[in-house]
């Protein structure tokens, strides 16, 4: 994760590239001469000015980093170097001509190659290449990292498009920072959603272990005192509700299988995943009230990630017991159709506001109030999207009866590999 | 203390059959024997209201489908025909045990066992609510 600061430290480090020193040199006059730091609204010092302050009063609000290179290999040696000191050039000017074998042009072309958000400026005369020439050479990608300035110059015209360039770079760099703390923010909570819908089952499943070790511990007390054939009898029954123990433990790793960080798909029986989950859930659904009925073929696979598949089943579930409220029923069911599995979820709930539709898959959208930190459907959503190329939908049923249905498309091997 | 009777009524509210077993066999095993055995707690919540039907102690669990144990709970508490009636809570073990043993005991519940348990806890809790003096050999 980057770790980004209120104040972002702005990169202002630029390249000059040209094979005359004197020009080269001059650019450090223009871009940093000495006595800059002088911001807009400040009071004037009373130390001397260098002459370009005088004729460009208040312009420059900051210092600008410039590093001169002679030709195309030093150039790209420094900018190499900057890449290993994480220290990149925001931008740089490129004399078109520069001696040597290697061009400004194809400089730039390197340049962007080795760093691509950096902006460069030709300086050009007009009998170097044209600019539909430079746009061939530099590629139709970077159409928006370039721009050119005729020679002769003027600083201002120098200023100006340092400051421009700098702005854009570091723009966008925090533009990029911040998407990626969106993203970081957006993954903990998905993974937060999972964890809490995993506690959810998780509960289920204790209350379960403690029926079953119920079982176990009871007819171990109870068999003491019986003959050899109560004995016997006991034990088939402690065996039974340990073997049950196993299962349900079995299901229970299927669902937590290091969750979203693995990314392993395989070919597996969607009914018997299905009917495993609805093991899992038993506790939750039988106290809830409501019926859960699934209609799957026997035999039907499908491919994709089985602990992400359990997961959205697990969300869906849960959604449906909360639409519920305490009675009704949810329907399972699923076919195959080509290469692709359709899987849909049905609950008998009072459904979903027409006007919400829409938005109920969104992250943080929820019908809830406070019940509900609304990432159940964005994340069941971005599992079947996402991560097996297929699509899922929502809707209210249409059968007449009230109710809220989640389809979702789960596209073969095939398919998702060359989605 | 009372003394002891073994004919006294027990209702046993659970629906999972494992456990409504074994606690019905516990039970025979500590030597009562007037045992009425529930699945369903609406059938339970009908005994409960039916002044004719006997009914001396209630073991149910907790978290069943509509009415829970609470809701039985509530039907023998407000209910003067049964003010006499004993009544203990089986429950699993969770997070949440702590607030329900708290809300179980301000709605009156006598006792409260949490899952899974051996047969000595739910006799000393038997007896406890009972009155009745347990054997140190019992």
């Amino acid at each position: 994760m980057t770790k980004v600061h209120p104040n972002l430290k702005w990169n202002r480090r630029i390249l000059v590239v040209d094979d005359e020193r004197s020009i080269a040199d001059s650019y450090e006059d223009i871009l940093c001469p000495a006595e800059s730091v002088v911001s807009l609204g400040s009071s004037r010092s009373s130390r001397s000015k260098s002459p370009i302050e005088n004729t460009l009063p208040g312009a420059i609000e900051f210092k600008f980093e410039v590093d001169v290179a002679y030709s195309a290999e030093e150039a790209l040696e420094k900018i190499k170097q900057s890449i290993v000191d994480g220290k990149p050039y925001s931008m740089g000017f490129f004399d078109v001509k520069l001696g040597g074998g290697m061009d400004g042009v194809e400089l730039v072309k390197e340049a962007f190659h080795l760093c691509p958000d950096m902006f460069a400026v030709f300086v050009t005369a007009h009998t170097d290449r044209s600019i539909e020439n430079i746009q061939s050479v530099v590629g139709v990608e970077n159409v928006d990292h370039w721009d050119y300035l005729s020679k002769p110059f003027s600083h201002s015209e120098i200023l100006q498009k340092a400051r421009n360039f700098t702005t854009l770079w570091n723009l966008a760099r925090e533009q990029q920072v911040h998407e990626e703390q969106l993203q970081v923010m957006r993954n903990k909570m998905m993974d937060n959603e999972i964890a809490s819908s995993v506690a959810a089952v998780a509960r289920g499943v204790g209350h379960e272990f403690g029926n079953i070790l119920m079982q176990i511990i009871g007819k171990a007390e109870l068999s003491l005192n019986k003959n050899e054939e109560g004995l016997r009898e006991a034990m088939d029954k402690v065996l039974d509700a340990s073997q049950r123990a196993i299962e349900i433990l079995d299901r229970f790793k299927d669902l937590t299988e290091s969750g979203s960080a693995s990314v392993e798909k395989s070919d597996f029986n969607l009914s018997d995943m299905v009917q495993g989950v609805q093991e899992l859930m038993e506790h939750q659904i039988k106290v809830s009230g409501i019926k859960v009925k699934m209609d799957i073929p026997k035999g039907m696979m499908v491919h994709a990630n089985q602990t992400s598949l359990m997961q959205v089943i697990v969300n869906l579930i849960i959604n449906a017991i909360h639409a519920s409220g305490g009675e009704g029923a949810v329907d399972i069911t699923a076919e195959k159709t080509g290469d692709v599995s359709f899987i849909k979820v049905r609950d008998y709930g009072p459904g979903v506001d027409e006007s919400l539709l829409e938005k109920i898959v969104l992250p943080l959208f929820t019908t809830k109030g406070d019940g509900g930190t609304g990432l159940g459907l964005a994340i069941c959503k971005e599992i079947v999207e996402i991560e097996h190329k297929g699509r899922m939908s929502v809707d209210n049923a249409s059968d007449g009866q009230s109710g809220f249905v989640v389809r979702i498309e789960i596209p073969d091997r095939k398919l998702q590999e060359v989605a | 203390m009372s003394t002891e009777n073994f004919n006294i009524r027990i209702m046993v509210v659970d629906d999972d059959a494992m456990v409504r077993e074994i606690v019905v066999e516990y039970l025979k095993a500590f030597g009562f024997t007037n045992i009425l055995e529930v699945r369903q707690s609406a059938r339970a919540l009908k005994h409960i209201q039916d002044v004719k039907e006997e009914m001396d102690l209630v073991i149910s669990d907790w978290e069943m489908p509509d009415p829970c144990g609470v809701d039985l709970l509530r039907a023998i508490k407000k209910n003067p025909h049964r003010e006499k009636v004993k009544f203990i809570m089986i429950t699993s073990q969770k997070s949440m045990e702590r607030v329900k043993i708290a809300q179980a005991a301000s709605l009156g519940c006598d006792a409260y066992i949490v899952k899974p348990f051996r047969s000595k806890i739910l006799k000393e809790k038997i007896y406890q609510v009972l009155g009745w003096e347990l054997q140190k050999a019992g």
